[in-house]
């Protein structure tokens, strides 16, 4: 190995660890490896020369283009389409693409330009021809005659017959020298005539002022074509630009751009600018070389060598994937006009004061910035070492603690306080609520009541006090309290008769009153031994007191002459338990003693056993349901019903309709038994005047009092309205 | 659960209704409407334990009206105390009824009296219409035939007009009613035998 690597475009000398030139930067040898595996995506060539002496003598990156240029036309190469090596690792397996023959017809397609930058002179090339981006290959392999001048072909490389620099040296020279001449009169009015005669709009032949390497656009893929614009049709500004710029802008602008350059080519800008592009281009290759040869294209992987790459370059436009990596900054300024690349000093506008005053803010951040506070770097914390910062204004972003408080006081003046003042009392008493006029025409409620009450009472009360007797007893009796009294006449004598007491406390006046002629005069009549029993709890409590109170006069002594049974609980399902065994559903009597054992009650097991049964309701619920689940077991045993005035009429169907025995409702139809029994024990005689005056009473404040307010309604309807 | 509770109550209300027609199932409709009676009698008692919890929770929170719960609760085992060993034919028992149980509730249905005629006399008031003058004056009316005059009864008021709205139109109308409780009682049983109404409790 050699320790030192000449560079074949300056000639510098460099180490041979060196990997670019240190003088031009161009790439000494390969980035894949000089000696790339089987199956590599470049692969060394067994058909190299086996002399080590000169192939060694070969720069790596010369080396590595040989061989690739023997390996590009073979079917397995890997290179195609700017698809990098290295990211297909089955590449082998696949079908390889079609790529470029090596045909004379590929060398057609060679723009004449290029051919003669390359030394060809072939007749067939015409100008304004492109290469497309797979045929690049086939151009490299079909320029040999120029590259003889130029350099080492790639059939020498591969034969090992490398010629030395010194002697392809001076035929470089002299073809650069050759093209550097550029076309003469006659050359430039000819291109000009075809110009004219095949692109009357201006197509993609190179114009006039065009550089020779403007025509390497035409190589550029269809996606970068862009309109080549005569020089008519070019501003000034864009021509001074593209004039004056230097090779190293040129170099990264007219690739990445693709706008055409203006002004006749001159030889050495020529070669300067293909230079400038190969050099651009690989600069920008090599950064992606290093991470994947892949990533570049065909042309930029491929085996080229000498000044072919650079001729390929400089004809060529680079590809928006690799001019977007080249900096443009540095022309960003070139191709402003000249109008806006002068700097004159524009004298700042003179603002009036009141404009100056309305800029607070700026004023303050200015004032509490301050230009060198942001460009001096920060000297602490995590941004330690940055410029541009933006300084910490003391208090901001702080919580600045409790807001102060600001009075806001409107300055008004008296007038103008009087007459907020009116318009708020306006606004006040709109939302007023007016209070309506209650219609008072007997007083209050209250005092109707009261007064209602105070009459019931004081006049009743005289009633009762002074035992008067002015109303007579009604004289007609009731059919269903004939029957009532009819069915007691026909209990037999001492026979056990069943007495439900199933009223409340409340109606013991109206309930004791109205079955008390009726019980006297079956207890004066028949001396039956009785049986009492309730379904309400305080039931069997007011039985002993209707026995010991109202039946006082005849001496029923409890267990003798009567039994408690007590409460019967479950309301319905307790009266059809009773009606079905009676011993067994009140097994005990209300003083826990064994009632049916007793002997008032030794002989009754069924409810059959009953010469009647007396039911004294204050409801229609527990009068229908003593009707109703007694019926089917009762048989023939009459049932009674002693209802109040409010159930009589409800429980009336069933003394109608015979599953009642008789009926006595309320002090109207006890007035009747009581007839019946000889006005005794008296009790309908003592209340009926009460009783009559008050249902006059009742009656006539009912109609008077519903004739006045039936008076005043009308009297308000017929009142006009709004009032 | 919830199934066994659906089974039990349509079970037991098809074998209490088949026990009216069914001799032989009324043995066995009689013990169901046993456990009915005690089941009842509980429900009392556990109601009166509620009240007595009730008043209990009252006076230990020193609530306002803990007064009237204790005197409550003093009466009511008092009374309870007594009733169980003198049984209620005692003649104390009777005067705790006497003096207290029923003129309370008298009282209270001599101010229902009240109430009724004083809204009876301002319904004219509140409801001025055909309807309302009908209402009164069949309630006057039924007032006024149902007692007698100082002088004797009104021969076509107590002779004709009292028997006929009792025994044609309060009858007609009673029959009314109790035929629409009977269907709905059909109703409402048939529901509960199917299992449509449960109202021992829903899912």
């Amino acid at each position: 190995m050699e320790d030192t690597i000449t560079c074949p475009v300056c000639g510098e000398t460099n180490p041979a660890d060196l990997v670019l030139c240190r003088n031009c930067q161009w790439p000494l040898r390969s980035t894949t490896g000089s000696e790339p595996a089987d199956g590599g995506a470049i692969r060394s060539d067994d058909s190299a020369p086996q002399d080590s002496t000169s192939w060694t003598a070969i720069p790596d990156w010369l080396r590595d283009l040989g061989s690739d240029a023997e390996q590009s036309a073979a079917p397995e190469s890997v290179i195609r389409d700017g698809m990098p090596a290295g990211s297909e690792p089955h590449a082998e397996e696949e079908t390889p693409p079609e790529l470029p023959s090596r045909d004379q017809s590929a060398m057609d397609e060679v723009p004449e330009w290029v051919a003669r930058i390359a030394g060809t002179t072939g007749s067939d090339a015409e100008p304004g021809s492109e290469i497309p981006w797979g045929k690049t290959e086939a151009r490299r392999d079909e320029a040999p005659a120029g590259a003889e001048a130029m350099g080492p072909t790639s059939e020498q490389v591969t034969s090992g017959q490398i010629p030395s620099e010194d002697e392809w040296r001076p035929a470089f020279d002299e073809s650069i020298s050759k093209q550097t001449a550029g076309p003469g009169e006659g050359e430039i009015y000819e291109w000009l005539r075809r110009l004219d005669a095949s692109s009357p709009a201006g197509g993609d032949v190179p114009t006039p002022g065009s550089k020779p390497n403007a025509g390497a656009a035409d190589n550029r893929t269809p996606s970068q074509a862009a309109p080549v614009l005569p020089a008519e049709v070019i501003p000034d500004w864009l021509a001074d630009e593209s004039m004056g710029s230097g090779p190293t802008a040129q170099a990264g602008t007219d690739v990445a751009s693709g706008v055409p350059q203006a002004g006749p080519p001159a030889a050495d800008e020529m070669l300067s600018d293909a230079a400038a592009n190969a050099t651009g281009a690989k600069r920008q290759i090599e950064p992606q070389q290093n991470g994947a040869v892949g990533a570049l294209p065909e042309l930029a992987t491929s085996g080229l060598s000498g000044i072919d790459v650079d001729a390929v370059v400089a004809s060529m436009q680079t590809p928006d994937w690799l001019s977007e990596g080249i900096p443009r900054a540095a022309a960003s300024d070139e191709r402003l006009p000249p109008a806006a690349r002068e700097q004159e000093p524009i004298a700042p506008a003179e603002l009036p004061s009141w404009v100056q005053a309305m800029q607070p803010v700026e004023s303050i951040m200015q004032a509490a910035s301050g230009g060198a506070a942001e460009e001096a770097p920060v000297d602490r914390g995590p941004l330690l070492g940055l410029q541009g910062v933006l300084p910490a204004i003391p208090g901001v972003g702080k919580p600045s603690g409790k807001p102060q408080v600001r009075a806001m006081r409107l300055e008004v003046t008296e007038q103008q306080r009087a007459r907020a003042s009116m318009l708020e009392e306006l606004l006040v008493g709109e939302t007023r609520p007016i209070p309506l006029k209650a219609a008072s025409l007997l007083g209050s409620n209250r005092s109707l009541r009261w007064a209602l009450a105070a009459i019931l009472v004081v006049i009743l009360g005289g009633a009762l006090a002074s035992r008067s007797q002015s109303f007579p007893l009604p004289v007609g009796i009731p059919n269903e309290t004939l029957r009532a009294i009819q069915s007691v006449e026909n209990i037999p004598p001492d026979a056990r008769v069943l007495v439900v007491f199933d009223y409340e406390p409340a109606t013991v006046g109206e309930m004791e009153a109205s079955a008390a002629s009726l019980m006297d005069h079956l207890l004066l009549l028949r001396h039956p031994v009785l049986a009492l029993i309730s379904t309400s709890p305080t039931g069997s409590v007011l039985a002993e007191r209707f026995m010991a109170n109202t039946l006082a006069s005849r001496a029923y002594q409890p267990g003798v002459g009567y039994v408690n049974l007590g409460y019967l609980p479950g309301g319905l399902a307790g009266v059809r338990a009773f009606a079905r065994d009676p011993l067994q559903t009140v097994p005990l009597g209300a003083d826990a003693g064994a009632a049916w054992d007793s002997p008032a009650l030794q002989s009754v097991a069924h409810l059959t056993d009953f010469a009647a049964i007396l039911v004294l309701s204050d409801s229609l619920e527990s009068g229908r349901v003593w009707i109703e689940q007694t019926s089917a077991d009762r048989g023939q045993v009459p049932l009674i019903v002693v209802s109040s005035a409010q159930a009589g009429p409800m429980l009336l169907p069933y003394a109608e309709s015979g599953q009642v025995g008789g009926l006595v409702s309320g002090l109207n139809g006890a007035a009747g038994t009581e007839m019946a029994n000889g006005g005794l024990p008296g009790f309908v005689r003592r209340y009926w005047d009460a009783y009559s005056l008050g249902m006059l009473l009742a009656a006539c404040m009912i109609v008077l009092g519903g004739a006045w307010y039936a008076w005043t309604e009308i009297r308000a309807r017929r009142a006009p309205v709004g009032i | 659960m919830y199934l066994a509770a659906v089974i039990l109550a349509v079970g037991a209300g098809a074998i209490i209704l088949a026990g009216y027609y069914v001799p032989a199932l009324a043995g066995l409709q009689g013990l169901l409407l046993s456990w009915a009676i005690i089941l009842a009698g509980s429900a009392a008692v556990v109601g009166v334990f509620n009240l007595v919890l009730v008043h209990t929770t009252r006076i230990s929170n020193r609530e306002k009206g803990g007064v009237y719960s204790a005197i409550l609760l003093i009466c009511l085992l008092g009374t309870f105390l007594y009733g169980l060993a003198m049984g209620p034919s005692d003649s104390g028992m009777r005067l705790v009824i006497n003096a207290v149980v029923v003129p309370v509730e008298s009282s209270l249905m001599a101010v229902l009296a009240v109430s009724l005629l004083y809204a009876a006399v301002r319904l004219l008031r509140h409801r001025p219409n055909a309807m309302s003058v009908v209402f009164l004056v069949t309630a006057a009316l039924i007032l006024v035939a149902s007692a007698t005059l100082p002088f004797g009864e009104v021969g076509p008021l107590n002779d004709f007009l009292r028997p006929w709205l009792q025994h044609v139109l309060a009858l007609g109308g009673a029959r009314g009613l109790l035929i629409g409780i009977g269907l709905g009682t059909l109703t409402t049983g048939l529901r509960v035998l199917v299992g449509a109404d449960r109202p021992y409790g829903t899912r």
